[in-house]
């Protein structure tokens, strides 16, 4: 039997949920520092209000044709993910969500995490 | 045999007869899914149900208005979950032991739907069904359907498509 298809995601906690990324859309991760200070927060870019947690990690997203480097906590996830568990959005979501570049949501162990799209934000 | 007595057969046809105006299964019915919140009865129709879900656990999603509780997970199908009280300008609720979800479905829209208790699922006559009375409030009269009497309880039935409609407008 074939292995089901599955769909590599990076994911980080904030604001009391978890946000992942395709990790085809995130071009590199780097410690944070000085860098981390000086960029927007993952929240931030996506809408959400910022957290407490100390950002003191950089990802760099790879929207359409262009990058661009946001701040994320310490804790980075990077997990496959079989197709099966990434669903689309359900109507009312996505008519409600103040999420920008929310995409689909996936089934994780004991909770559901929205999946962002960089190439829907930038 | 004095001149008051039946037949067998006249006795047998009198009581088919009782029996016809007892059961009229001519009259249309509509199925109503009966439910409280707060201390108000209401209902939708039994057609825009699929199911009442008892203890489904909800997933916050952050980024949702505040009624928008978050999403269940239903053998396999995610759904949102609204809390219909915060919907309808009720107060929050607390407790939620009686709290069912209704799994409901409009046009081009679906959802689960958070009441306090479900009470019934019935079918009643649809002459049954009366106009809503001026009493509801000016801002819920759009959403209402008609009222019923059921079990000595006016029960208020709710236009699923229009709450719908109105909440994805209100966003």
């Amino acid at each position: 039997m074939a292995p089901e298809a599955s769909i590599r995601l990076v994911g980080v906690r904030v604001a009391g949920g978890m946000l992942m990324l395709p990790a085809a859309a995130v071009a590199a991760m780097r410690p944070g520092g000085a860098e981390a200070e000086s960029c927007p927060t993952l929240q931030e870019l996506v809408g959400l209000r910022p957290d407490r947690v100390e950002p003191n990690r950089v990802l760099v997203l790879k929207g359409r044709g262009s990058e661009r480097a946001v701040a994320v906590p310490a804790d980075v996830i990077i997990q496959d993910v079989p197709a099966g568990a990434v669903h689309p959005l359900p109507p009312l979501l996505a008519a409600a969500s103040a999420v920008r570049g929310l995409a689909a949501l996936v089934e994780l162990e004991g909770e559901v995490g929205q999946v962002i799209d960089p190439a829907r934000l930038f | 045999m004095s001149d008051t007595d039946l037949t067998l057969d006249q006795v047998l046809e009198a009581r088919r007869g009782e029996a016809r105006q007892v059961v009229n299964v001519d009259e249309p019915q509509i199925k109503l899914v009966i439910f409280t919140l707060a201390d108000d009865w209401f209902a939708f129709q039994g057609e825009k149900v699929r199911e009442v879900l008892s203890d489904s656990p909800v997933f916050y999603l952050p980024g949702c208005p505040e009624s928008l509780e978050g999403v269940i997970n239903v053998r396999g199908d995610i759904e949102t979950v609204v809390d219909l009280r915060l919907v309808l300008g009720f107060p929050p609720g607390d407790g939620r032991a009686e709290s069912r979800i209704l799994l409901c479905r409009g046009t081009d829209m679906r959802s689960g739907v958070r009441v306090d208790s479900v009470r019934e699922v019935t079918d009643v006559p649809q002459s049954r069904l009366q106009a809503p009375p001026h009493t509801i409030p000016e801002h819920r009269r759009l959403i209402v359907l008609g009222v019923v009497e059921f079990g000595g309880r006016m029960v208020t039935v709710l236009d699923l498509e229009r709450i719908f409609t109105d909440y994805r407008s209100g966003l």
